[in-house]
C-alpha cells in the first residue's frame, strides 16, 4: 500500500511538473484510431520535425480522442503559463504554421484556433471562445469521459495523477458491500443497451456459490457507425480496467477477461500496456496491496462476429467453442464462462464505476433523469454536421442530440437509426423523445450500446433498412429457425422493392416474417434484427408505398425509381455537375440552364453532390407526376 | 422441491429443473417439435415448441424454458399455433417443399411410380425419406398448403465422396441433431455448424470428407436426421421397413444388440436396438450388415465340383455324396476346420459330428493359429473377462492394444464416458490410434517392445513406488504405476491388436502377473464373434497331437480355402459365400448367414447373445448345424434329430466340455509347411474366413490395404 502511495505521489508530482506547470510547451494531439485515420500521425511527423527545425524544446502529449470527430486531427498547444489552445482540422502544413506562430512569434494564431481550456479572461483577451463552449459540446456531460483527450493512456502515470485508483482504494477500504450500495444508489443501468440494472447483476455473482468467479468486460463492439467503446478504451484504458478490478474484488472473481474485438488493434495493444503497467502498480497478481485479494486480467480478442457481444455467446466463445447464443436460465452469473458464475458487464459500464466509487453514488444521481440516471455515451454519426463521440446525461432529447450537439443536417432532416442495426428507425414527429431505456423501448427502439446514425433526406429508408437486415443476416449464427430464415425473407422483399417489382402484399410478408422474429426468437439478435424494418415500415410507410405503388424513390437512392432532372429556376450554370458526370449525360454553356439526358444517366449520384444550388431533383418516371412535382418545387 | 404451474388449463405439480417441454409430455400434451430428439441435450433452434406464457411479450419455447412456480402456459392457443405456422412455412421456404405443399400430393404415388430414383431431390417423391420425414409429418398436422414467403435452394452440391451415407444440405432444417449427437453422445466432434446467417450450414471442419475429419461412421448422425440430409447409400431407396427383428451384432465378441429393418424379406438396415439398452452401434454393425447378407455372391444351392468344373446339385444328391467321402475316409483322415464366428449350436453340432459322425479328433479352428501360442494363457484370462459395463466403476483404464477408430467405436465411447466421469485414460500402443488424443497417458513403445512396457509396469507394481527414471518411457511406466497402485479400480482392457501380436504368449502372461498385482478387473475384445463359446465347447485348445496333414476329407464349417494344401483332400466347404480359390474338388453347401437363423453366441464376457431369424436364408441354404445334422443322419449315427435349434441349445447347455476330446499338437504348430494354418492371415475385421473389404465396399475406403 505504501509503495503505491509512493507511485501515486510520483505521479501527482509528474503531472504537475510536466503537464499543468511544464517549464516548456506542451503539444497535444489526438492520436487514438479516429485521429490517426484523419491524418494525425502525419501531423505528428511534421511537428516532430518542425521542432527540431525551430530548435525549439516542447513535449508532445499524444492523447485519446476527445469527441468531435469531425475536427480531427486535433494538435493542442499549451505555452508555459498558458491554458492549452486547441487548432482543429490540422493539415501538416497548417500545423507548421501554427508551431512557428506560437514558438518563434509568440502568436496564438487565434484566426486558427477553435477553442481553448483556459478562464473566461482568456476569451476575452484573445477572442478565442472555450473548448467546452462550442455548440457541440456545451451540452454535454463528461464523466465517462473525463480523462479522454487529456491524458496520454499509454502513461498510466497520467490516470494515476486523474484519481486514477482511488474508486478501488475506497472499495478496498470500504468493502464489497459499499460497491453494491454505491452502485444500487446510483442506478447504474447495463450500458450495453438491455439496461438491466448493474448492481442486481454484482448482486448476483457476488451471491453465486462457487469458488472460482470471473468478470467479463465486454468490448465487442460490432454495431456498425459505433466506436464508443474503442474510443473509450483507446483514450483512457485504465478506466475500464480500473472497473473490472473493482467488480472482481466485489464479486469475489479471481480472475478478468476483456473480451475486445481484433479489429480493435490499437485498444489491444494500449490495454495490454496498461495492464503491464498495473501489475507494475501491484495492482494485479496475488495479494493486491495487501488486501488479500488476488486478481489478474487476460485480454481475449473477438473474431469479428457481431452476435459474439450478445454474454452467452461471447462465453461459448471465450470457452473456445462457434460463438451462439444459448438459452437463459441458467444465467452467467450462475453459470458463465466455464460452468463458472461470471459477471459480464460492457465496456463503458466498467468505465463508469470508477467515478462512482470515487464520488459515491449520490452524486451519479445528479446527472440523468429518475430512472434514468448518469451520462450515456452516443456516437454521433451520419449526415449531422458534427459528428463524434460525445456523451449526454440520459434524458436528454433525440432533437437535442441531433440539433444541438449533432448541429443539425445540410439538408432536412430524415431519420434517426438508434439503437445500431437492431435498433429502430425514428422520424421527426420521434424527435422529442428523451433518450431513456424505456422511451426509446416503446418509441420501438431500443437504446443499444450506443450508435446514433442520423439521416437526411438524401436517404433512401428502405434501402438503410435493406443495409441494416443485410448485416443481421450475415450476422446471425443461424441457429434459430426465424432469424436465420427470416433475415433472408425481409432482405428478399426489401431486394425486390428496391428493384422497383415491389407488391402490396409484400409489406404484409415482411410483417409477419417480423411478427415472427421478434416472439420466437432465442436471443436479442433474432429477437430485434427486424426493427429497422418495422419501425421504418412504421414511420415512413408513405415512402415503402411510394416506391411499391409508384415505383417512385424520392431520395434518389434506389436506381430505376428515378430521373435526375435539372431545375431550371435553381440552376445557376456553374458546370460543376458537367465536369464530374462520368457518363456526359449532363449538357449546357456556363452561366446557362444545363440539361441532363435520362437516357445516358448512370444515377451515380456525383452531379447530386457537387451542386451548391441543389438543383438537381430525383423525379418519378412518369410524366404526369413529373410535372406535379415539379410545380410543388417551384413553390 | 416441487412446484405449481398450469398447463392449458391443468395444474401440475413439476420438479424443479424440468422444462415445460418436459412437464407437457409427461402430461401426455403434446407440442411439436422437429430439433428435440430423444437423449440429447434441448436445443432450441426450430423455435417449433413456442408456448404462450402470461406475462411474457414473446413466446419461448417449451423445450428450453424452466418451469417456475406459478407459470400459466398455453401450449396451443391461436397465437402459438399461428406462429408454428409461420415458422414452419419459414423452414419450407428453404426445403424442396414443392411435393408438400403440391395438390396432388395424395395420389401422385400411383403416377408416379417409378420417378423415385434421383440423383439431386427435388421435392418429397424423389427424396430417400419419404413417409418417414418429420417435415412431412408436421406440414400434415398444421394442414399446410401454401408457404408464402420467397423460397431459395441452396444449390449446394450432394456431397457422395465417403463410404456408406450421402449428404444433401440442400434439405437440412438446421435443427443440429447430428452436431449433437456426435458431440455429446459419441464424443467426437466431426460434425460442426459453419458459416453465418444464410450461409450456416452442417459442416465438418473446412468442408473435408468425413473420412478426413475423422468419422468413426457409427451412423448416429444418419439415424437422428429428422429429414433426407443424411441417408444411407445402400437404403436410400428402400424406404420404410416392414418390421424389425431384435438380434446380435456377430461382426466381433462385443455382441452389440441390433435391430434388423426388414422389408419384402429382406434386410435393408441395421440399428442400435434401443428397447434393449443399446445405444450405439459401430460401422461394422451399422453399415456392414445389409451389405454382407444381400451379398450378390451368397450360395443358394448346393455343387458339386471336380476335375471337369462344377455342377448344381440337389440337397440329397449333395448329403449323399458328403456322407459317402466321410464313411469311405480312412480312420483319422477326416478333419475340420470351423470358423469361430459361428454360433453355439453349430459349434456344438460339429463337435459333435466329428466325434460321433466323422469318428475322427481333427477338430480346429484358425483362431488356433490366429491366437498361436497366447492361446493357453487367454483361455486362462477368459474366466476372468468382464463387460463393458463396469467401466463406469473403474478410475484409471489401461487399454492395450485397443483402436476404435471405426470397429468397436462403441468402446471408444465407453471410454470416454469414463474418462468423462473422472476415469484415468492410459493406452498402449505402438502407433496412433482414436485414444490418442483422449488418454492421458499414451504409452507409445516402438513396434514389437510393447512387452517391454508391460514388463515395467509389472515389475513397478510389483516394488511399489520407485524413484529411478531412465528413459521418457519408463518414467512415464512409473507414472502409470503409480496411478495403478493408488487407484481404487483399475480396469485393463485388451485389444483384438493385442490378443493377436506376434508376443502375445509373453504379453498375456505379463498381463496375468499385472491383473493380479493390482486386483484389476479385465475386459477382453477379440475380433472374432464367438470365441468364447468355441473355447467352451473345447474346440480351441491348446494341448497335443499330431497336425492336420495327410487327410483325406477336409470339413470347412464359415471357413476359407487354404491354399498350398499339403495333399489333395476331398473338401466339404460350407460357408455363405463362394470360395474364394477354386476348390480342386470337393462340395460346395450353402449355409444360412446370421440373419437367417436362430442361435445363440457367448460375447466376449461370456454372457449367452441370441441371434434371430429374420428372414428367409437364399435359394436353399441351411443353417450350418442342420447341414451337419442331415449328413450324420444320412452317415446312420443317432443323436441328430433336432427340430431346431432349441433343442440343440437344450442339449449344449446340458453338456460339459472338456478339452481334452480335442487333442491338438502346439509345437510345430505354426512352423512352415508342417500345418494347413500356417496361410492364416492376421486379417482383422472377417466374417467367416472372408475380410469385410472384400464384401462391402465401404471398408476398403477405411481399411486400404
Amino acid at each position: 500500500m505504501n509503495r503505491f502511495n509512493s507511485y501515486r505521489e510520483e505521479a501527482l508530482q509528474k503531472w504537475d511538473s510536466q503537464m499543468v506547470h511544464s517549464e516548456i510547451p506542451v503539444i497535444y494531439l489526438g492520436t487514438a484510431s479516429c485521429g490517426i485515420a484523419a491524418g494525425a500521425l502525419d501531423v505528428l511527423g511534421t511537428i516532430q520535425q518542425t521542432l527540431t527545425e525551430l530548435g525549439q524544446p516542447a513535449r508532445i502529449v499524444q492523447v485519446g480522442c476527445i469527441g468531435p470527430c469531425y475536427l480531427e486531427p486535433i494538435m493542442d498547444i499549451a505555452m508555459p503559463g498558458g491554458p492549452r489552445v486547441s487548432y482543429t482540422n490540422v493539415t501538416p502544413q497548417k500545423a507548421k504554421r501554427i508551431l512557428q506562430a506560437n514558438l518563434t512569434e509568440g502568436d496564438l494564431a487565434p484566426k486558427m484556433a477553435k477553442g481553448h481550456f483556459g478562464d473566461e479572461a482568456f476569451s476575452s483577451k484573445t477572442g478565442i471562445p472555450k473548448f467546452f463552449d462550442l455548440p457541440m459540446l456545451k451540452p454535454q456531460v463528461r464523466v465517462i469521459l473525463k480523462n479522454c483527450g487529456f491524458i496520454d493512456p499509454e502513461d498510466g502515470d497520467h490516470y494515476l495523477a486523474q484519481d486514477g485508483y482511488a474508486g478501488f482504494l475506497k472499495v478496498l477500504e470500504a468493502g464489497p458491500q459499499y460497491a453494491l450500495e454505491a452502485l444500487k444508489e446510483s442506478g447504474l443501468r447495463g450500458r450495453g443497451g438491455a439496461g438491466f440494472p448493474a448492481f442486481k447483476k454484482w448482486e448476483l455473482a457476488r451471491s453465486a456459490a462457487g469458488e472460482q468467479k470471473y468478470v467479463v468486460c465486454n468490448a465487442d463492439e460490432g454495431d456498425p457507425g459505433a466506436f464508443m467503446n474503442r474510443a473509450l478504451i483507446e483514450s483512457d484504458p485504465h478506466a475500464v480496467l480500473e472497473g473490472l478490478l473493482i467488480a472482481g474484488y466485489t464479486v469475489g472473481a479471481s480472475q478478468g477477461i476483456i473480451y475486445v474485438r481484433a479489429e480493435y488493434p490499437l485498444a489491444v495493444k494500449r490495454l495490454r500496456k496498461a495492464i503491464g503497467q498495473m501489475r507494475s502498480y501491484g495492482l494485479l497478481g496475488d495479494d493486491i496491496l495487501g488486501s488479500g485479494f488476488s486478481f489478474d486480467i487476460n485480454i481475449k480478442e473477438g473474431a469479428g462476429a457481431f452476435v459474439c457481444g450478445e454474454e452467452t455467446a461471447l462465453i461459448a466463445s471465450l470457452e473456445g467453442k462457434r460463438g451462439m447464443p444459448r438459452p437463459r436460465p441458467p444465467f452467467p452469473s450462475d453459470s458463465g464462462y466455464n460452468g463458472c458464475p461470471t459477471l459480464i458487464n460492457n465496456t463503458e459500464t466498467f468505465g463508469t464505476v470508477p467515478a462512482i466509487m470515487r464520488n459515491g453514488g449520490e452524486w451519479y444521481q445528479q446527472f440523468g433523469v429518475p430512472g434514468n440516471y448518469g451520462t450515456k455515451t452516443f456516437s454521433l454519426v451520419g449526415k449531422v454536421k458534427h459528428t463524434g463521440l460525445i456523451e449526454v446525461p440520459l434524458g436528454t432529447s433525440l432533437r437535442q442530440v441531433v440539433e444541438e450537439v449533432g448541429g443539425g443536417t445540410e439538408l432536412p432532416f430524415k431519420a434517426v437509426q438508434t439503437g445500431g442495426p437492431l435498433g429502430g428507425c425514428l422520424g421527426a414527429s420521434q424527435l422529442d423523445t428523451p433518450i431513456t431505456y424505456e422511451a426509446m423501448r416503446d418509441q420501438g427502439s431500443i437504446m443499444g450500446s450506443g450508435g446514433l446514425i442520423v439521416m437526411d433526406e438524401s436517404t433512401c429508408i428502405v434501402d438503410m433498412a435493406r443495409y441494416f437486415i443485410g448485416f443481421a443476416l450475415r450476422e446471425s449464427c443461424g441457429n434459430c429457425t426465424p432469424c436465420r430464415i427470416g433475415t433472408r425473407v425481409l432482405i428478399d422483399r426489401l431486394e425486390k422493392i428496391i428493384r422497383g417489382e415491389g407488391e402490396p402484399h409484400d409489406l404484409e410478408v415482411m410483417r409477419k416474417a417480423a411478427d415472427t422474429m421478434v416472439k420466437t426468437s432465442l436471443c436479442g439478435l433474432g429477437q430485434a434484427a427486424s426493427n429497422p424494418v418495422t419501425s421504418s415500415l412504421n414511420f415512413f410507410a408513405a415512402e415503402y408505398e411510394s416506391h411499391v405503388h409508384d415505383h417512385y424513390c424520392q431520395a434518389g437512392v434506389c436506381k430505376g425509381l428515378f430521373q435526375y432532372v435539372i431545375l431550371a429556376e435553381r440552376c445557376n450554370g456553374c458546370g460543376l455537375c458537367v465536369k464530374v458526370c462520368p457518363a456526359n449525360a449532363i449538357a449546357g454553356k456556363l452561366r446557362e440552364t444545363h440539361t441532363l439526358d435520362a437516357n445516358l444517366c448512370t444515377q451515380c449520384h456525383a452531379c447530386v453532390e457537387v451542386c451548391t444550388k441543389q438543383a438537381i431533383l430525383s423525379l418519378p418516371l412518369s410524366a404526369e407526376q413529373d410535372h406535379l412535382l415539379l410545380s410543388e418545387a417551384l413553390q | 422441491m416441487s412446484l405449481q404451474i398450469t398447463i392449458d388449463g391443468r395444474s401440475l405439480s413439476v420438479e424443479k429443473g424440468q422444462t415445460l417441454l418436459q412437464v407437457a409430455r409427461e402430461n401426455g400434451i403434446d407440442i411439436p417439435t422437429l430439433c428435440d430428439f430423444p437423449g440429447l441435450p434441448s436445443h432450441g433452434s426450430c423455435r417449433m415448441c413456442v408456448v404462450e406464457i402470461e406475462g411474457r411479450s414473446n413466446t419461448p419455447t417449451a423445450c428450453t424454458t424452466l418451469a417456475e412456480d406459478g407459470m400459466v402456459v398455453q401450449t396451443n392457443s391461436p397465437i402459438v399455433q399461428a406462429q408454428r405456422i409461420e415458422l414452419l412455412k419459414l423452414l419450407l421456404s428453404e426445403h424442396t417443399s414443392s411435393c408438400l405443399i403440391c395438390t396432388e400430393k395424395s395420389h401422385c404415388d400411383e403416377c408416379m411410380v417409378t420417378l423415385r430414383k434421383a440423383g439431386v431431390t427435388t421435392g418429397c417423391r424423389s427424396c430417400s425419406m419419404d413417409g418417414a420425414c418429420a417435415l412431412q409429418d408436421l406440414v400434415e398436422r398444421f394442414g399446410i398448403t401454401e408457404i408464402g414467403y420467397p423460397v431459395r435452394y441452396r444449390m449446394l452440391p450432394v456431397q457422395k465422396q465417403d463410404p456408406f451415407f450421402d449428404r444433401d444440405y440442400n434439405l437440412c432444417i438446421l435443427c443440429e441433431r447430428c452436431v449433437r449427437v456426435c458431440e455429446e453422445n459419441h464424443f467426437s466432434s466431426t460434425l460442426t455448424l459453419a458459416g453465418r446467417g444464410t450461409d450456416a450450414i452442417v459442416s465438418t471442419a473446412f468442408g473435408r470428407t468425413h473420412i478426413e475429419a475423422g468419422c468413426s461412421f457409427c451412423g448416429a448422425c444418419v439415424e437422428v436426421c429428422p429429414t433426407g440430409t443424411l441417408s444411407e447409400k445402400t437404403r436410400k431407396w428402400d424406404g420404410k421397413p416392414e418390421r424389425e427383428v431384435s438380434t446380435t451384432c456377430p461382426l466381433c465378441s462385443l455382441g452389440c444388440q441390433i435391430d434388423l429393418l426388414v422389408k419384402n424379406d429382406m434386410v435393408i438396415g441395421s440399428l442400435p436396438a434401443h428397447a434393449s439398452g443399446s445405444d450405439m452401434l459401430c460401422v461394422k454393425g451399422r453399415f456392414g450388415i445389409t451389405e454382407l447378407v444381400n451379398h450378390p455372391t451368397r450360395l443358394g444351392h448346393p455343387i458339386a465340383v471336380n476335375r471337369e468344373g462344377s455342377l448344381p446339385v440337389s440337397w440329397e444328391q449333395a448329403i449323399e455324396a458328403a456322407a459317402e467321402k466321410i464313411s469311405s475316409c480312412a480312420p483319422g483322415k477326416y478333419g475340420m476346420l470351423i470358423s469361430a464366428d459361428c454360433s453355439n449350436e453349430t459349434l456344438y453340432v460339429a463337435r459333435k459330428f466329428v466325434r460321433e459322425a466323422a469318428r475322427s479328433n481333427h477338430l480346429r479352428t484358425s483362431s488356433t493359429a490366429l491366437y498361436g501360442d497366447g492361446l493357453p494363457v487367454l483361455q486362462r484370462l477368459y474366466g476372468l473377462a468382464q463387460p463393458l459395463s463396469v467401466l463406469s466403476e473403474a478410475d484409471i483404464i489401461l487399454c492395450l492394444g485397443f483402436d476404435g477408430t471405426y470397429a468397436q467405436s462403441v468402446v471408444d465411447v465407453g471410454l470416454h464416458r469414463a474418462k468423462k466421469h473422472g476415469a484415468k485414460l492410459v493406452t498402449l500402443n505402438a502407433n496412433e490410434h482414436s485414444l490418442s488424443k483422449a488418454a492421458d497417458e499414451w504409452l507409445r513403445p516402438e513396434p514389437g517392445e510393447e512387452a517391454d512396457v508391460i514388463e515395467m509396469l509389472v515389475e513397478n507394481t510389483r516394488m511399489g513406488e520407485q524413484q529411478n527414471r531412465l528413459s521418457p518411457i519408463a518414467s512415464q511406466a512409473q507414472r502409470v504405476s503409480d496411478m495403478l497402485l493408488k487407484s481404487r479400480q483399475a480396469i485393463i482392457l485388451l485389444g483384438p491388436a493385442f490378443l493377436t501380436h506376434p508376443d502375445n504368449l509373453f504379453l498375456l502372461k505379463a498381463v496375468e502377473r499385472l491383473v493380479a498385482q493390482t486386483a484389476a478387473q479385465l475386459i477382453i475384445l477379440p475380433d472374432s464373434a464367438n470365441l468364447a463359446g468355441a473355447f467352451r465347447t473345447g474346440i480351441i485348445t491348446p494341448a497335443t497331437t499330431a497336425g492336420l496333414q495327410d487327410l483325406e476329407v477336409l470339413h470347412l464349417v464359415g471357413e476359407t480355402v487354404p491354399p498350398h494344401l499339403p495333399d489333395q483332400p476331398f473338401i466339404l466347404y460350407q460357408n455363405i459365400y463362394p470360395p474364394r480359390r477354386d476348390l480342386p474338388a470337393g462340395l460346395i453347401l450353402p449355409a444360412a448367414a446370421f440373419t437367417e437363423e436362430d442361435g445363440t453366441f457367448l460375447d466376449h464376457a461370456g454372457r449367452t447373445r441370441s441371434i434371430q431369424r429374420a428372414v428367409p436364408a437364399p435359394g436353399e441354404a441351411l443353417p450350418s448345424w442342420q447341414i451337419l445334422c442331415r449328413i450324420a443322419r444320412k452317415l446312420g449315427v443317432a443323436g441328430f434329430d433336432y427340430e431346431n435349434a432349441a433343442q440343440v441349445r437344450a442339449e449344449y447347455e446340458t453338456t460339459g466340455f472338456t478339452g481334452a476330446d480335442f487333442a491338438i499338437s502346439v509345437p510345430g504348430l505354426l512352423q512352415p509347411g508342417l500345418d494347413v494354418f500356417q496361410w492364416v492371415r492376421r486379417e482383422d475385421h472377417a466374417y467367416m474366413g472372408f475380410p469385410l473389404g472384400t464384401l462391402v465396399a465401404g471398408f476398403r475406403r477405411l481399411y486400404p490395404e
